[in-house]
């Protein structure tokens, strides 16, 4: 009895499913057992969802993710719901090529305990480890904040989903763009342009609903062409295996993606 | 089996039970329904319970009423006018079965000459639950509305309720007893702290007896409200949680035979919704 409590309290998910199985199926319980497939995580913390429920979820999370921006999570789930085109071609792009292949392989994971940041910032100027870092700090970001993926029913594409996730805000200093309106379209559009997900592209599009004037001039004639042009000339961005370019420059790393310098303020 | 899966119960959704004990003599206890009773801030059951809400006046009306014990007019004359203004009050304000319950007995049997019925409120309701927050939401709500020299505010387990023997005319639990860990002992302690002829009475999901109606109703349980869960309060764990813990609940007969063998007598139950919740009723004689 006490392992079966302490299965349930320290893994819920597991819990639940360790309790169906000792449920003895009744009329009472049938129901549950036919409007659920049966329950197996493919990777801590998925959840398995129905056609019904992505569709559920994918026109939930668009509405509540416009009615209020701060629900990063809803634009979480929202790309991994609709992503579902995407991330196999995503994971082929990745196969193709043999850094992506690297990444595939090792799994490697984004985040302040995988990576030493303080060692980052005591890179040379220029590096790619050391402008990540000037990044987080200017922006006031961690790497810590990326939500894991859960409704994604591959694990392969689950980690597809969860590296492009931690790499957002490389995204960000590879374009060199900051996290204001302006900075993270262009960033949606090049993701989006790169990765093929639904979220990115729409966000990309609808976001600009809520520039001022003066944001929207400098959008349309300096950043939008810019971040287009990035976003179909260059490389695959996630094929870049970034725990193994820390000391790269980042200009001789922007030339071998193909990134255009971002336009000068 | 069933023991088991009781084991499981996940201690957090448990602090949406409450007991409500009341000194009464209509008996009042009940459990607190959360989100709507308390405003926005309960977190939990609001998406799943707002189902049987909807048919809300109707359950209420029927659960007071129950609790009173009989059709308006059939006891004493001046219940007629209580069970008016209990009436009246439901459908123009929402609130907490233990509230509606504090309301009535307020103005039960109001004496002429009675500047201000609330000064003379015989008896006593006691809310009783596990966590302390949600007391605290009760009682800044029961201030609010005018009700807290009627109802006193208790942090106890329902399996070990802190109160002597034979203490209270009546003891009421709803939406509260599926997240007790042990329902039997609940259910003892109800009956412990009962007195002869006193009465429990409990609100809670159950089995909904018509196919179609409960393909329906699971078909929205287990594809729509995890959904709305992580929707609209970013939490699809507790409210798949729900759900299941609705479906593992014992059916209407065998929940009445659970009472039974805790002492209880005349146990019948009531449907609300084809099923979708029911009424427990049972007397300690």
């Amino acid at each position: 009895m006490d392992f079966v409590l302490a299965v349930a309290q320290n893994a819920p998910g597991r819990g639940r499913m360790f309790v169906r199985q000792l449920v003895q199926s009744d009329s009472h319980q049938d129901a549950a057992e036919q409007t659920e497939s049966p329950e197996e995580e493919l990777y801590p913390g998925h959840i398995r969802t129905t056609p019904l429920q992505k569709a559920l979820l994918g026109v939930g999370s668009t509405l509540m993710a416009l009615y209020s921006p701060a629900r990063d999570d809803m634009v979480a789930v929202n790309g991994e719901v609709t992503g579902m085109l995407a991330l196999p071609w995503m994971h082929r792009k990745m196969l193709e090529d043999a850094e992506g292949q690297q990444i595939l392989r090792e799994k490697p994971k984004l985040n302040s305990y995988t990576v030493d940041l303080d060692a980052l910032r005591s890179l040379p100027e220029g590096t790619l480890g050391r402008a990540y870092t000037q990044f987080l700090d200017v922006n006031g970001v961690s790497p810590d904040t990326r939500l894991p993926v859960r409704f994604v029913d591959d694990p392969e594409l689950a980690y597809v989903m969860q590296r492009y996730r931690e790499a957002h805000d490389l995204m960000h200093t590879v374009l060199g763009m900051n996290t204001k309106l302006v900075g993270e379209v262009a960033v949606k559009w090049v993701e989006g342009l790169q990765t093929g997900l639904p979220m990115c592209l729409g966000g990309a599009l609808m976001a600009p609903i809520r520039f001022r004037p003066k944001q929207r001039k400098d959008y349309v004639t300096r950043v939008l062409p810019w971040a287009l042009k990035n976003g179909f000339k260059g490389k695959f961005i996630l094929n870049a295996y970034f725990e193994k370019r820390w000391s790269q420059d980042l200009n001789d790393f922007r030339k071998e993606f193909n990134i255009q310098e971002p336009p000068s303020a | 089996m069933n023991k088991d899966i009781n084991a499981f119960r996940n201690r957090e959704m448990a602090a949406l039970t409450c007991h409500v004990l009341c000194r009464v003599r209509t008996v009042l206890v009940s459990p607190i329904l959360p989100a709507r009773c308390f405003g926005k801030e309960a977190s939990g059951v609001a998406v799943g319970v707002s189902r049987c809400r909807s048919s809300g006046v109707v359950l209420r009306g029927q659960f007071a009423r129950h609790l009173a014990g009989g059709r308006a007019g059939e006891e004493k004359p001046k219940t007629h006018f209580g069970f008016q203004d209990v009436t009246e009050e439901e459908k123009s304000q929402m609130g907490d079965v233990a509230i509606r319950i504090a309301r009535f007995a307020k103005i039960l049997r109001p004496r002429p000459g009675d500047a201000d019925p609330a000064q003379r409120a015989e008896g006593q309701i006691i809310v009783c639950d596990i966590n302390k927050a949600m007391l605290n939401v009760g009682e800044r709500k029961a201030e609010r509305i005018g009700l807290a020299n009627v109802i006193t505010w208790k942090e106890g387990n329902a399996e070990d309720i802190p109160f002597d023997d034979n203490s209270f005319d009546a003891c009421t639990i709803a939406f509260g007893i599926r997240n007790c860990t042990h329902v039997e002992k609940v259910l003892q302690e109800a009956y412990r702290v009962l007195k002869p002829g006193g009465r429990f009475m409990c609100l809670e999901f159950s089995l909904v007896k018509n196919s179609l109606l409960r393909w329906l109703y699971d078909q929205y349980s287990f594809q729509v409200i995890p959904v709305l869960g992580q929707v609209l309060a970013r939490d699809w764990d507790s409210y798949q949680y729900l759900v299941e813990s609705i479906r593992q609940f014992p059916p209407q007969e065998e929940f009445e035979d659970m009472m039974r063998e805790a002492g209880f007598q005349g146990v019948y139950h009531e449907n609300l919704t084809g099923g979708v919740c029911a009424i427990h009723s049972g007397f300690k004689l």
